[in-house]
C-alpha cells in the first residue's frame, strides 16, 4: 500500500473511525493491528522481521535496564546492535552479493522488508538510549511493538526517538478537532508535493538520467537541478503525509526538514535535511567515536566515517558510498576554510554573502545528488562528461529541451508553480510563521476555498492513476 | 465543537469536492466525435434511437461496423437496425453490449460478430476504455468493468478522473461539445480502401476456404462468454445469429502480454458452425461467400449488407417499415449513408 494512493486514504479513514470509536483507554492499542496490517500489505510475510526487531529491542532493552554498569552491559549492547543490524545488512548486502554473483536482481532485492533501514535505526536508538540511561526500558511489549511498527513512519521515517515519541504515542488521546484538521492539511500538502511537484519533475529527470539516453550540456544540468527539487518534494511530501497521518491520532512525529536549500553551508544543510537521520548519526556514531573532542584530525576522520556510514545506509552501490564520502569531504573542506563570525546586525554585504553561500551550497549538494541519482559511479562519470560535452543553453528558450525530452511545457507548469509555492512556504516557515494556524484564523468559507482548491489541484494536476508506475517514494528504497 | 457538526462539515466539504469533480470529469473523458461515425457518436447515438424501434442489432468489432451499413438494410428491405459495436470487441465485452442494447430495444435478432470468437483474454486498456467510456452507467456497465478490467484498475473506471485528470492540458474543441441527437449512420463506419496489411500472405478465395474442414477447439473462456450470450438471448427470447464478415479468412487471437495476432480463421469458424448447428441458430460466414478485407470499404460493405438483407428476408418474417410514418426519419438518415455509397461509386467510375 503506497502512501500516495486511494487505498491508503481508505485505510487511514477506516483506522481513524475505529480509533475514535474505541474507548479512550484502548485507542492506541488499535494502532498495532492497523500498523501490522499496513506492513503486511506492503511486505507480506516479511512482517516477521519487523516483529523480530521489536522482540529483540524489547527483551534486549529489558536486559539492559536490569544490568549494572560495566563491560558486560556494553558487550550486551553490542550484541543487541549486531542482532538488530543483521537483517538490514543481510538484505542490503545480500542483494549486492546476489547481483554480483548471478548478475540479476533476485530474492534479496525484492525481499527487503518495507522500511527496514528506518525501524532498525529506531530500535538501535531505543537500546542505546536505555544503555545511556536516557530512558527506561519499556516493560510492556505492546508499547515497544507500537513504537517499532507505527505505520505512518514505517515507510520513510522520520526515524523515531523513543524518549520523544513516547510522550504522545502512549498518551490517552481524546479527539482534538484542531489537531485533526492540521493533520488533514499536512496530508494534503504532502500529496501535493509528491504528486504534483516530485512526480512531474520525475518525468524530466528520469528521461535524462536513463543510461540509454545520451543527453548533453544543459539537458544534464537542468535534470541535475530538477532532481534536487524532485528529491526534496518527494521526501518532504512523504514525511508530511506521515506527520499528518500521525497527527490525526494526536501523535506528534518530529519534523524531518527545516528549509534545507536555505542552508549556507554543508554543515548547515545536514542540520536541515533528514534531521532524524543526521541527529541519529551524530548521537549514535559521531559522538561515540569521539566527535570533536579528540583533536582536529580525529574530528575530520570521524566526519568522514559518519558520512561513509550515511552513504552505505542509503544504498549498497559504491556510488552511495562515494556520495557519503563527498559530503564528509565537503565538511572537512568547510572546516579548513576560514569562518566569518556571525554579526548581530546584518549588513547588505552579509545578506549578499548569505545568498551567495546558499547558492554555492545548493550547487554542491546538487552535484552530490547527481552521484546519488546515477545508477553507478561509471554512469555518474559519463553524465558529467556529457554535461561538459556541449554548450547548449539555447534549449531553455527555444523549447528544444521539451521536444527532445518528449514532454510538453504545460506538463511542467504545475511543477514549477508547486515549487514556487514550496519556496514561499519555506520562507514563511523560516520566518516562524505558522501557516496552519494562520489558516485556522481565516473565515470558514475562505478556509473551505483553500481546502477545496488544494484537493482539486492535487486531483487535476497530480500524476497518478493507471499507467503511473513512479509512485514509490525515493527514500522508501533505503 | 460537537461531533455531529464536525461530521456534517466533513460531509459538506466532501460533497462540494464530489460535485465539482463530478461536473468536470465528463469534459475530461475523450469525446470521440470529430467524424460523424466516431465511437462516441456510435455508442451515444444508440441511446437516441426511439425505444423498441430496431429490428436487428449488430454487436461486435470494427470489422462489423465497417461492413454492415444499416442504410442499405433500410433502403432495400425496410429493416431498422443499428451496429452497436466498438473497436476490438471480444465476446466478454459483447455480452455486456448485448445486455445494454436489450435494456432499450427489443429487436427480432442480435447479430454477433465472430472475428474475436477465440479471444479469451481481457482486452487491453485502450480498447476497453473505447468500448466502455460512452456506455451509460448502470448494472451492465458495472458488470462490464468488473469482468473486463483488472481489479487494480477498477477504481479508475468508477472514478474516471483517475485516468483522465491529465487531459486538461490537451483538451480540444470536441471535448467541450456535448454529443446529442441520433447517429444517422446507425453505427456504421464508411471506410475507404482498406490499407491494413494482412499477416496471412496467401489470399484464399471463398471456394478454397470452404474446402478447409479442419476444426480448432475454442478457448474455454471465450466459449463460456459465447454460451452466456446464447443463454441470455434465449432468456430474452431474442434470436441470436452468428456472423463473420469477409476478411481473407482471419480470426483474431491474443498474443503476448497485450498484443494480438491474426491467424487462419476457418478452423475456428468451422467450430462455430458446429456450435451454431448444435444450438439451432444461424451462422453466416461471409469468408466462404465473398471476398473482403476485414475493414471493408463502402462498396464491399454495401454488397455484404445487401446480401445479408436478402438472406434475412428470405429466412425470416419481416415487416417492411418504409411506409410507416413513425419511421420516416430513417429515410433522412439513410440518405446520408448513401451519400458515401454514391461518392464511392462515382470514384470507382
Amino acid at each position: 500500500m503506497l502512501l500516495v494512493s486511494a487505498s491508503y486514504i481508505l485505510f487511514l479513514t477506516v483506522v481513524c473511525i475505529i480509533f475514535y470509536l474505541c474507548p479512550v483507554k484502548y485507542r492506541k492499542l488499535c494502532l498495532i493491528p492497523a500498523s501490522l496490517f499496513f506492513f503486511v500489505c506492503g511486505s507480506g510475510a516479511l512482517v516477521i522481521w519487523l516483529l523480530y526487531a521489536a522482540a529483540v529491542a524489547f527483551w534486549g532493552g529489558k536486559g539492559l535496564g536490569s544490568q549494572q554498569e560495566g563491560p558486560g552491559r556494553k558487550a550486551f549492547l553490542v550484541m543487541l546492535v549486531v542482532l538488530l543490524l543483521l537483517p538490514l545488512i543481510g538484505f542490503k548486502w545480500g542483494a549486492l552479493l546476489e547481483n554480483r554473483l548471478s548478475g540479476t536482481q533476485g530474492f534479496f532485492a525484492f525481499a527487503a522488508p518495507m522500511g527496514i533501514s528506518f525501524y532498525t535505526l529506531a530500535m538501535i536508538g531505543y537500546c542505546v538510549d536505555i544503555y545511556r540511561n536516557e530512558c527506561c526500558a519499556e516493560t510492556n511489549f505492546w508499547r515497544v511493538l507500537l513504537f517499532c511498527t507505527f505505520f505512518p513512519q514505517i515507510v520513510q521515517g522520520p526515524i523515531a526517538r523513543y524518549p520523544v515519541l513516547k510522550e504522545t504515542l502512549y498518551r490517552e488521546q481524546k479527539f482534538d478537532y484542531t489537531d485533526f484538521c492540521h493533520g488533514c492539511q499536512l496530508i494534503l500538502w504532502g500529496f501535493f508535493q509528491k504528486l504534483v511537484v516530485a512526480d512531474r519533475l520525475a518525468l524530466l529527470v528520469d528521461h535524462v538520467f536513463a543510461p540509454e539516453r545520451e543527453r548533453t550540456g544543459f539537458y544534464v544540468l537542468i535534470a541535475c537541478f530538477a532532481y534536487s527539487f524532485q528529491l526534496y518534494a518527494d521526501f518532504l511530501g512523504c514525511v508530511n503525509i506521515a506527520l499528518g497521518s500521525a497527527q490525526l491520532f494526536g501523535i506528534r512525529l518530529e519534523q524531518n526538514f527545516r528549509q534545507p536549500y536555505f542552508a549556507s553551508s554543508i554543515k548547515d544543510f545536514w542540520r536541515r535535511w533528514h534531521i532524524s537521520l543526521s541527529s541519529w548519526l551524530r548521537d549514535y556514531i559521531y559522538i561515540p567515536l569521539g566527535g570533536n573532542r579528540k583533536g582536529i584530525v580525529r574530528k575530520r576522520v570521524n566526519l568522514m566515517v559518519v558520512f561513509a556510514v550515511s552513504g552505505l545506509w542509503h544504498g549498497v552501490g559504491f556510488h552511495y558510498f562515494l556520495w557519503g564520502l563527498l559530503h564528509g569531504l565537503y565538511q572537512v573542506i568547510e572546516d579548513i576554510l576560514p569562518h566569518s563570525k556571525a554579526r548581530e546586525k546584518k549588513t547588505r554585504l552579509d545578506i549578499l554573502f548569505y545568498v551567495f553561500s546558499c547558492i554555492l551550497t545548493f550547487t554542491a549538494v546538487t552535484f552530490g545528488w547527481a552521484l546519488f541519482r546515477a545508477d553507478s559511479t561509471a554512469h555518474f562519470i559519463h553524465l558529467m562528461r556529457n554535461l561538459f560535452a556541449e554548450w547548449n543553453p539555447y534549449i531553455i528558450l527555444d523549447g528544444g529541451a521539451f521536444e527532445l525530452i518528449g514532454i510538453t511545457r504545460t506538463a511542467l507548469v504545475p511543477a514549477v508553480i508547486g515549487l514556487v509555492m514550496m519556496f514561499a512556504v519555506d520562507i514563511m516557515h523560516a520566518r516562524q510563521i505558522r501557516i496552519r494556524e494562520c489558516i485556522d484564523r481565516l473565515w470558514m468559507p475562505v478556509r473551505w476555498v483553500i481546502y477545496i482548491g488544494g484537493v482539486l489541484l492535487v486531483l487535476f494536476t497530480g500524476i497518478y492513476g493507471p499507467g503511473y508506475s513512479a509512485a514509490q517514494f525515493i527514500y522508501g528504497r533505503f | 465543537m460537537k461531533r455531529s457538526a464536525i461530521f456534517l462539515r466533513m460531509i459538506g466539504l466532501l460533497g462540494i469536492i464530489g460535485m465539482i469533480v463530478g461536473g468536470v470529469t465528463p469534459a475530461l473523458i475523450p469525446n470521440n466525435i470529430s467524424f460523424p461515425y466516431d465511437t462516441t457518436r456510435k455508442i451515444k447515438g444508440f441511446y437516441e434511437e426511439p425505444e423498441n424501434s430496431l429490428d436487428l442489432i449488430f454487436v461486435g468489432s470494427s470489422q462489423l461496423f465497417s461492413t454492415i451499413n444499416p442504410a442499405v438494410l433500410w433502403r432495400e428491405q425496410g429493416i431498422t437496425s443499428y451496429v452497436f459495436a466498438a473497436n476490438e470487441q471480444n465476446p466478454r465485452l459483447s455480452y455486456y453490449f448485448i445486455r445494454e442494447a436489450l435494456k432499450y430495444q427489443h429487436p427480432k435478432a442480435i447479430v454477433l460478430d465472430m472475428f474475436y470468437c477465440d479471444f479469451d483474454r481481457i482486452q487491453r486498456e485502450a480498447v476497453v476504455r473505447l468500448n466502455l467510456d460512452d456506455m451509460r452507467w448502470g448494472r451492465n456497465k458495472i458488470g462490464a468493468i468488473l469482468n473486463n478490467v483488472p481489479p487494480d484498475q477498477w477504481l479508475s473506471y468508477f472514478f474516471p478522473i483517475m485516468k483522465y485528470h491529465e487531459r486538461w492540458s490537451s483538451l480540444g474543441e470536441d471535448d467541450f461539445r456535448e454529443y446529442s441527437g441520433r447517429n444517422p449512420y446507425k453505427g456504421w463506419s464508411p471506410y475507404g480502401e482498406d490499407e491494413t496489411e494482412s499477416e496471412v500472405e496467401v489470399q484464399r478465395t471463398p471456394e478454397e476456404i470452404l474446402k478447409n474442414k479442419e476444426r480448432k477447439e475454442l478457448n474455454a473462456e471465450a466459449m463460456e462468454w459465447i454460451e452466456r450470450i446464447f443463454d441470455y438471448c434465449e432468456e430474452e427470447q431474442i434470436e441470436l445469429i452468428f456472423l463473420k464478415t469477409p476478411n481473407e479468412d482471419l480470426a483474431c487471437l491474443p498474443d503476448g502480454e497485450e498484443g494480438y495476432k491474426e491467424v487462419e480463421g476457418q478452423p475456428y469458424y468451422n467450430t462455430i458452425s458446429d456450435l451454431a448447428e448444435q444450438k439451432g441458430i444461424f451462422f453466416i460466414n461471409y469468408n466462404v461467400i465473398m471476398s473482403g478485407t476485414g475493414h471493408n470499404d463502402v462498396l464491399t460493405s454495401q454488397k455484404v449488407t445487401s446480401h445479408f438483407g436478402h438472406w434475412y428476408v428470405g429466412t425470416h418474417e419481416v415487416t417492411d417499415k418504409r411506409n410507416l410514418l413513425e419511421y420516416s426519419y430513417w429515410n433522412e438518415d439513410a440518405e446520408l449513408g448513401y451519400e458515401y455509397i454514391d461518392e464511392a461509386k462515382e470514384t470507382e467510375k
